[in-house]
């Protein structure tokens, strides 16, 4: 069976949700690398925080067949499981090489994404190989070496559980995969015969009988994972009489032994046609699962005859399956969504709930519409277990069955108690799963047939799952056209209200509804606005990752803090700036902090530090990278810039702002031996442009010696923006308030003109150069005197300038569009807004404005 | 994407083959391929975008979205012309651009079959000949078939070098 275009939107799912989850891995082991390091105690919280995520994502992968994601991200689970059992000490080499499975599984990722399979994208084996040794290296010295669960093995390619509609590929598993799972299967098979023997002697003991359980049903387990069915029915068989045995239930004879024995032998037979290139094919299973269903206990009978018991074909299930509701009860987001989309593939209607209290709500309006309960038992507040019981106790006949990854055999019993219809581990196979699901279905009916309790219809179905969703993803280009609608509304809106036709008009209740329309509006678009905003924090952890990496390979030792994560930006903006932090505190990292013994020398502890902070300032942000290291070198800086021809030689009229900012000149960072310098260089400009970009602009502040600080500004959104609007003839301009600091009307005395026809305006004490709108964009004002009009002032980087335009209208505060991508870049304008009588303003850049002179004129303003 | 869609993908092509949305301009008559046209809207108010051809009469909002305005008359180097109630804009999406054209008037959707195409041979070189990818005949009338890429995006090119050199 493999994933056809229908699950290309599930695999999509599930690729960003791992994203996401190994984003949220990666400054967890960060932290407890720190802890290693500093030798302070491990948070256990953060070591199981690092385990569900890995957990989850091996979850989520095992109900997409994704076997080789499964495989690391098992391996992964079971050492981390070993430590944070305490079974192993913790070692650094540890988190190192799941760091590196982390990287593995990010590449598989990527793969997914183009390939729609795990399959045949890199080898994995090595790390695999790495993981594997490191368990066995945990395991090995301690006897207890069976009591860790042992890895189940690895990709393989999927198989119906049934068996008889699909044919088992065989060339998708590689022989080296079956090897390993023969030699496995072998081993536990082994160990469990010599346990059941020591039985038969008399030596029985309960840890023999928990040892054999888990034996077989990690067999079963891997057989799952291989899809070989006979086998692992023939397991699970083995696996219900143990679990009679030990419950007391069946007797232990020399019978029961023998033919224990007898099913292993023949698994085993099983495995080595497998190895000499058979199919694994059993002789004669069926009479075999026969005798031992015979020989299981009653009160499993029902529990657990449920996965494997006549096999359904798919239309039978298809139809039966119906428009049956599930009720699906599980706390893990990731978990919850695939499930569900795999249920409603399959012809159930799923109700997803959180949590058990909702569920519950649910039910109290639903419990005729639900046919049966999926539901998680580790859950946050109402415990799956309480749930369940209550449950029972109201719906007499609904059936309920567990999915968990939890295999505690106390709570598995109490659960029974509990009348629980059937148990599916995590991660669980989606025909598994089904099936289970289908069965426990007719179950139910049949008992409320039974019972005759038919309960009266609910009333709507429209209430359901409502409550689930907490967050969606949503396509960027559809909330832009949400926002371009929100926009239109309120031009629609001022259109109406302030029709002509209503002029004179005295309409009061017009007036009060028109208000509230106006309100209503506004509200809506600030909505649309905050909906695009996300925090930071998410490229803030990822430089954890980074600057982890970059300290190991330069062996310096350098600490990242992360300050202000919660600042929230515009999703645009906060994708531009990933790249650049990534290339500013590597250069902090590499050239800005110094060596350890340089650092000591200089008497700095000698652990590096950036800080990395996000604040919100106005309606900008502010990004902060700050480095305690040797700071910028001025003289370097210049000497490197005037071989690179960006100065002339005798250039020292330059500021220390101005010296700073040669860094990201592109000629700078090409120069040879640029980490020689002590100063940064390397891929700068790139940096700049990007920042540009999102009309940010970067400030430094250098300390020799101590350290360089660069602050990037960033406008809170691209998306819109405050200005204040003015008008040049007919063009109108929308000119970004945060660049105004006045505005004004000249008088006569106040204007200078210098020879060459320059302008200068003397406002209080300083002369500032005036520029007209209408030169620059060659337009035609209504007047031409520069006291008819109005000066704004423009704070621009190189200074204040005038700028000279007919009249202020009004303040406004619009969505920014782009000027088409048809026009090209136009200088002086960095986009355009709509106004509310539907007109089209351009919106004024003013840094790049002065570009529009012509050169020469640009030689005098400068000289 | 499923077969149906494509099925009727390539029917919804197949209604389009062959017909062209024929407009005025002075006393010609021309025509543009009905694949590229989105719709016909009345003449708006237009902003002026400073720095751009002269061709390019400025911005339009178009419910809410920012598409420049090229008026014709002044791409094919003709005088250009008061608008009037008449002058219309044709609003057409080629290569992720929707743009619009300022013409006279905009007067019917014909059936040109390609066979009644004759290319436009090499027959002058002047500017606005260039546009022009063929002549159809529709009875005894003359349709002059505009190349909406060449009319659009040809001296694009050129153009930006110049305003990059003048930087």
């Amino acid at each position: 069976m493999s994933w056809d275009d229908d699950n290309s939107e599930l695999l999509e799912g599930f690729v960003v949700e791992s994203r996401d989850a190994l984003d949220m891995i990666d400054p967890l082991f960060i932290e407890v690398i720190e802890c290693l390091d500093e030798g302070t105690e491990v948070n256990s919280e953060t070591l199981n925080g690092i385990f569900r995520l890995f957990h989850t994502m091996k979850g989520s992968a095992g109900f997409l067949n994704l076997n080789v994601i499964v495989s690391v991200n098992h391996e992964a689970e079971t050492l981390l499981d070993l430590c944070r059992n305490g079974k192993a000490e913790l070692k650094k080499g540890f988190f190192e090489t799941l760091l590196a499975a982390c990287d593995v599984i990010s590449n598989l990722l990527c793969g997914i994404e183009s390939q729609g399979t795990d399959k045949n994208i890199l080898d994995t084996s090595g790390i695999l190989k790495i993981l594997k040794d490191t368990i066995a290296q945990i395991n090995d010295p301690s006897s207890t070496s069976t009591t860790t669960p042992t890895p189940t093995t690895t990709p393989t390619p999927t198989e119906e559980l049934t068996g008889d509609e699909f044919s088992l590929d065989f060339d998708m598993l590689s022989p080296e995969i079956i090897e390993k799972f023969v030699q496995e299967g072998l081993d536990l098979l082994d160990e469990a015969e010599g346990e059941l023997l020591s039985i038969s002697r008399g030596e029985s003991s309960e840890e023999s009988l928990e040892l054999i359980f888990r034996n077989f049903h990690t067999f079963k387990g891997n057989c799952g994972f291989m899809s070989f069915s006979e086998m692992q029915e023939l397991t699970h068989c083995l696996e219900s009489i143990i679990e009679g045995v030990k419950d007391g239930d069946v007797p232990i004879n020399e019978n029961i032994i023998n033919t224990m024995l007898n099913t292993a032998d023949q698994l085993k037979m099983g495995l080595f046609d497998l190895l000499k290139g058979g199919k694994g094919e059993l002789e004669d299973s069926q009479s075999l699962i026969d005798v031992l269903t015979s020989l299981k206990p009653r009160s499993q009978a029902k529990a657990f005859d449920v996965v494997e018991s006549e096999p359904v074909t798919k239309t039978e299930k298809k139809l039966a399956a119906g428009d049956k509701s599930v009720l699906y009860v599980e706390d893990d987001p990731t978990s919850r969504m695939l499930v569900t989309k795999i249920l409603e593939k399959n012809g159930f209607h799923c109700i997803a709930c959180e949590t058990a209290e909702s569920a519950l709500d649910v039910l109290k309006n639903l419990s005729a519409d639900v046919d049966v309960i999926l539901t998680d038992i580790n859950l946050p507040g109402m415990s799956g277990k309480e749930f369940i019981s209550e449950v029972t106790s109201k719906y007499n006949s609904m059936p309920v069955i567990t999915l968990s990854g939890d295999k505690d055999r106390d709570l598995l019993k109490d659960l029974m108690k509990l009348e629980v219809y059937g148990f599916a581990d995590k991660p669980v196979q989606k025909d598994e799963l089904l099936q289970l699901l289908q069965n426990a279905i007719t179950h139910g009916m049949r008992k409320k047939i039974q019972s005759n309790t038919s309960t009266s219809a609910a009333p709507s179905t429209t209430s359901k799952a409502s409550k689930v969703k907490r967050d969606i993803r949503v396509d960027l280009s559809k909330l832009d056209m949400l926002i371009d609608l929100v926009g239109e509304l309120i031009i629609a809106e001022s259109m109406v209200t302030k029709h002509p036709d209503l002029e004179g008009l005295e309409l009061n209740g017009f007036e009060r509804a028109a208000h509230r329309l106006h309100l209503i509006t506004n509200e809506l678009q600030d909505i649309a606005m905050a909906v695009r905003m996300i925090p930071v924090s998410g490229v803030f952890k990822k430089m954890l990752r980074l600057v982890h990496d970059v300290s190991l390979k330069i062996a310096k030792p350098i600490k990242l803090h992360l300050e202000g994560e919660d600042t929230e930006v515009d999703k645009v903006v906060v994708d531009m700036i990933a790249d650049p932090l990534v290339h500013m505190i590597r250069n902090s990292a590499d050239h800005g902090i110094e060596t350890p013994e340089e650092r000591l020398e200089v008497g700095k502890p000698e652990q590096g530090t950036i800080l990395l902070a996000a604040e919100q300032r106005a309606s900008e942000v502010l990004i902060i990278i700050q480095d305690d290291g040797r700071g910028l070198n001025k003289e370097k800086i210049l000497e490197k810039s005037r071989a690179n021809g960006l100065i002339g030689d005798n250039d020292e009229s330059l500021t220390d702002q101005e010296i700073c900012q040669l860094i990201f000149e592109p000629g700078f960072s090409t120069a040879a031996e640029v980490t020689d310098l002590s100063g940064r260089g390397v891929g700068m400009d790139v940096v700049k442009k990007n920042i540009e970009q999102v009309k940010g602009r970067i400030e430094i502040q250098n300390n020799p010696g101590k350290g360089c600080k660069f602050i990037i500004h960033i406008p809170l959104t691209l998306a819109t923006i405050e200005g204040m609007l003015v008008k040049v003839g007919t063009t109108k301009y929308t000119i970004p308030i945060t660049s105004i600091r006045e505005s004004l009307r000249p008088a006569q005395s106040m204007i200078t003109v210098r020879p060459d026809g320059q302008e200068f305006v003397k406002i209080r004490e300083s002369m500032l150069p005036v520029f007209r709108l209408h030169t620059l964009h060659d337009l035609v004002p209504d007047n031409y005197d520069l006291t008819q009009g109005i000066l704004i002032v423009l704070d621009l980087l190189d200074g204040p300038i005038c700028l000279f335009v007919d009249s202020i209208l009004h303040q406004v505060q619009t969505v920014i569009k782009s000027l088409s991508g048809y026009m090209g870049s136009v200088k002086g304008i960095s986009g355009c807004n709509i106004l509310g009588n539907g007109e089209v303003a351009l919106i004024l850049d003013p840094e790049s404005i002065l570009k529009c002179l012509p050169s020469d004129l640009k030689l005098v303003e400068a000289g | 994407m499923s077969s149906e869609s494509e099925l009727a993908m390539e029917e919804d092509q197949d209604t389009q083959k062959d017909k062209y949305l024929t407009f005025h301009i002075g006393s010609e008559e021309y025509a543009i391929e009905i694949k590229y046209v989105t719709e016909i809207i009345g003449m708006l108010k237009v902003t002026e975008v400073p720095q751009t051809p002269v061709y390019i009469k400025g911005v339009i909002n178009l419910r809410g979205k920012v598409i420049p305005v090229m008026d014709i008359r002044l791409r094919f180097g003709m005088e250009s012309r008061e608008y009037d109630e008449r002058t219309c804009v044709i609003v057409v999406h080629i290569n992720e651009n929707t743009v619009g054209l300022v013409v006279d008037t905009v007067s019917e959707v014909l059936d040109i079959p390609h066979s009644s195409i004759e290319a436009s041979g090499q027959l002058s070189n002047s500017t606005d000949n260039n546009f022009i990818s063929g002549m159809g005949k529709v009875e005894d009338r003359i349709k002059m078939v505009v190349d909406v890429d060449a009319l659009l995006f040809r001296d694009r090119e050129q153009i930006e070098a110049m305003t990059a050199q003048e930087e």
